[in-house]
């Protein structure tokens, strides 16, 4: 079991918060957020060519946390931007550097970033990103070759709890579990209530929820802060996903009313 | 602009409508510019983009197609066939680098004979605007090459 | 039906400036039935090419000529003498039929004149939607009918991704999410089982090379003797 693993099954609740690499080459403004927060949250999440838009990949800043950063490192992949060989190529390299908790997800299409040309991939879909993985971890690849070791993984998967209908989401939700999602980040929510009647419609998941709360800006950082407490002295949720739609000051803030 | 320039203008029209209003225009005796050659169909539905590049071709400096009134059509929508052929047309001819301005719809009753002689003002002070086709211009250059006088 | 629209005409005028003698060919199949390239459209293309080559001054002649489908023998050997009366084609069927047409006649210049688009369906008239990617393995008994690799831009095959919003795609609030169809389709026939199969990974392979398949009849007459 991954050390974030251990850290949901042992706390009960966990904060975690959102970094996007820089759209350039200089690491420090984000290793300079992540020491601010880094020991007010229980893990950071590294997202990967947010909303579609071009950054440094994931990876680099996930293994520098890893080595520098008290808080436990989470690895988004998205599908948009690999296929099968490049998914399970990173999901070793992280592995190998020292990442081993991942957020396999399928990634906003390219026609909503600022690369609307590029071809997108989706050579697998989430759940089968997530077999993928699985198998990994279990020492062999998707057409069942054995690896030579296997990574100890930690896989997480997204949840959109406000997506209407909901009844296709919940098919979809089922086959992440099956296929080794151990926790779910949702999507922003857009209040307590959302996530409430999301558990009434949906049922046991059999993992933990990790609820979405973002501040979009300073102003909505105490708004978001309250949602946060509510979500958490109403049982919702076995953990919050901090986000600020990429601005420090703001998560920084964000982490600091809703951190550990 | 040449002064002595008179546009050639071809008129395709039907002869419910359009015709038999040119025809009255004629007993009327009103007056219009006589630049029009008038080809008289059954109906402006029988119009097609071949016969509007056509005429371009042959040097039209303008082409007007002229049917019923919408809603009057003698063969229901003959009229409303040649009005999307029509634009179809002028977006072909903008694409070949001709005005769409020298090719116009029109929808004239039976009845209306100043309409028509409007039309075929209006027609003809546009094409004079425009100055002659470059088409035509091209031909009566390769005419004039082979000695033949324009 | 494949779908496909003419190219810009600007970019047809440039591939054919340089040639004299230019033999328009059109297909009487799925681009004349897509009003792109059937004997209507390459006469009046034809049509243009020349009132345009005379315009910029080219001694150019453009003549046209249009066949059952570009993409059989049997009907491209019909245009085996005018080809050779001109200097280049230009094909108006789809992307398959200017390759045979090109394949048949190698010393000729063979020119697209449309850009192949999708294979679709036929809406209205003069209006196409696409419904197939031909992946070589159909999920459509699985997913009520509806394609789920081209309906959704995603390709997901095991549900929907997050985006959808009120059931609308999130690429495209215009769109339908592929799943909310799928699923809503799956429940009126009552076959909601179908969507707890776990689609495993596509298998590719065969996608990814140039495709290729013979009749077991063909096979059984002709591969004997080989
Ligand atoms: S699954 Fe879709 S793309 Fe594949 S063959 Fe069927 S309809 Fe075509
Ligand atoms: S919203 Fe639906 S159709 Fe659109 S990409 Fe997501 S799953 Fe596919």
């Amino acid at each position: 079991m991954t050390s974030f693993a251990q850290a949901i099954k042992d706390k009960g609740f966990v904060v975690t918060a959102e970094l996007d690499p820089p759209r350039g080459v200089d690491l420090g403004p984000l290793m300079a957020l992540a020491g601010r927060i880094g020991a007010k949250v229980d893990a950071l999440v590294v997202s990967d060519n947010q909303g579609a838009n071009l950054r440094q990949a994931p990876w680099w800043a996930a293994h520098r946390l890893a080595e520098t950063i008290p808080a436990e490192v989470i690895l988004t992949l998205t599908c948009r931007d690999r296929n099968r060989l490049s998914l399970g190529g990173d999901i070793l390299a992280a592995a190998a550097s020292g990442v081993d908790n991942l957020l396999l997800v399928s990634g906003d299409f390219v026609s909503l970033g600022d690369h609307p040309q590029a071809k997108p991939v989706y050579d697998l879909d989430s759940v089968q990103a997530l077999m993928l993985a699985n198998g990994l971890a279990q020492g062999h690849d998707l057409n069942g070759q054995e690896l030579a070791g296997a990574p100890e993984l930690c896989l997480g998967a997204v949840l959109a709890p406000e997506a209407r209908p909901l009844a296709p989401q919940l098919v979809k939700l089922r086959k992440k579990r099956a296929a080794g999602a151990g926790f779910f980040i949702t999507r922003p929510l857009s209040g307590p209530d959302a996530l409430k009647t999301f558990l009434q419609e949906a049922g046991e998941l059999g993992a933990p929820i990790i609820a979405g709360v973002q501040a979009k800006n300073p102003e909505g950082v105490a708004a978001a802060a309250e949602m946060a407490k509510a979500i958490r002295a109403g049982g919702l949720a076995q953990g919050l996903h901090l986000s600020a739609s990429g601005d420090p000051e703001t998560l920084a803030s964000l982490v600091e009313a809703c951190g550990r | 602009m040449d002064a002595r320039y008179e546009p050639k203008i071809l008129a395709l029209i039907c002869t419910y409508c359009t015709y038999t209003a040119a025809d009255m225009a004629g007993s009327l005796r009103l007056q219009y510019p006589p630049n029009v050659r008038v080809v008289k169909l059954l109906c402006t539905g029988k119009v097609d983009v071949l016969h509007l590049l056509a005429a371009f071709k042959a040097g039209a400096d303008a082409v007007m197609v002229s049917g019923c009134e919408i809603g009057d059509c003698h063969f229901l929508e003959g009229n409303l066939r040649a009005k999307e052929r029509v634009a179809h047309a002028k977006e072909l001819i903008a694409e070949i680098g001709l005005e769409p301005e020298r090719l116009e719809m029109f929808h004239i009753g039976a009845s209306d004979a100043p309409q028509w002689a409007k039309a075929v003002e209006m027609m003809t002070r546009r094409a004079k605007e425009l100055g002659p086709s470059p088409l035509r211009k091209l031909e009566a250059a390769a005419l004039a090459a082979e000695g033949v006088a324009a | 039906m494949i779908v496909a629209e003419r190219k810009p005409f600007a970019e047809i005028a440039q591939a054919v400036a340089g040639y004299r003698r230019v033999l328009v060919v059109g297909c009487g199949t799925c681009v004349a039935v897509c009003l792109a390239g059937g004997e209507k459209e390459a006469g009046i293309l034809a049509a243009q090419l020349d009132l345009a080559g005379q315009l910029a001054g080219r001694q150019q002649r453009f003549a046209t000529a249009c066949v059952e489908r570009q993409c059989d023998r049997e009907f491209l050997s019909e245009l085996d003498a005018a080809a050779r009366e001109h200097d280049a084609l230009l094909s108006l069927a789809c992307g398959a039929g200017v390759q045979f047409l090109a394949e048949r006649h190698p010393t000729l210049p063979v020119l697209a004149g449309l850009n192949t688009t999708f294979i679709g369906v036929n809406q209205d008239v003069g209006r196409w939607d696409e419904r197939c990617r031909a992946c070589t393995d159909c999920l459509l008994s699985l997913t009520g009918g509806v394609c789920p690799v081209t309906m959704c831009p995603k390709g997901m095959v095991n549900g929907p991704c997050g985006g959808a919003v009120e059931g609308r795609c999130e690429t495209d609030p215009e769109r339908d999410c592929a799943w909310t169809v799928i699923h809503a389709r799956l429940s009126d026939s009552d076959r909601l089982a179908n969507l707890e199969v776990l689609v495993p990974p596509r298998d590719h392979s065969r996608a990814n090379l140039p495709g290729r398949q013979a009749h077991a009849a063909y096979l059984r007459r002709y591969s004997s003797h080989d």
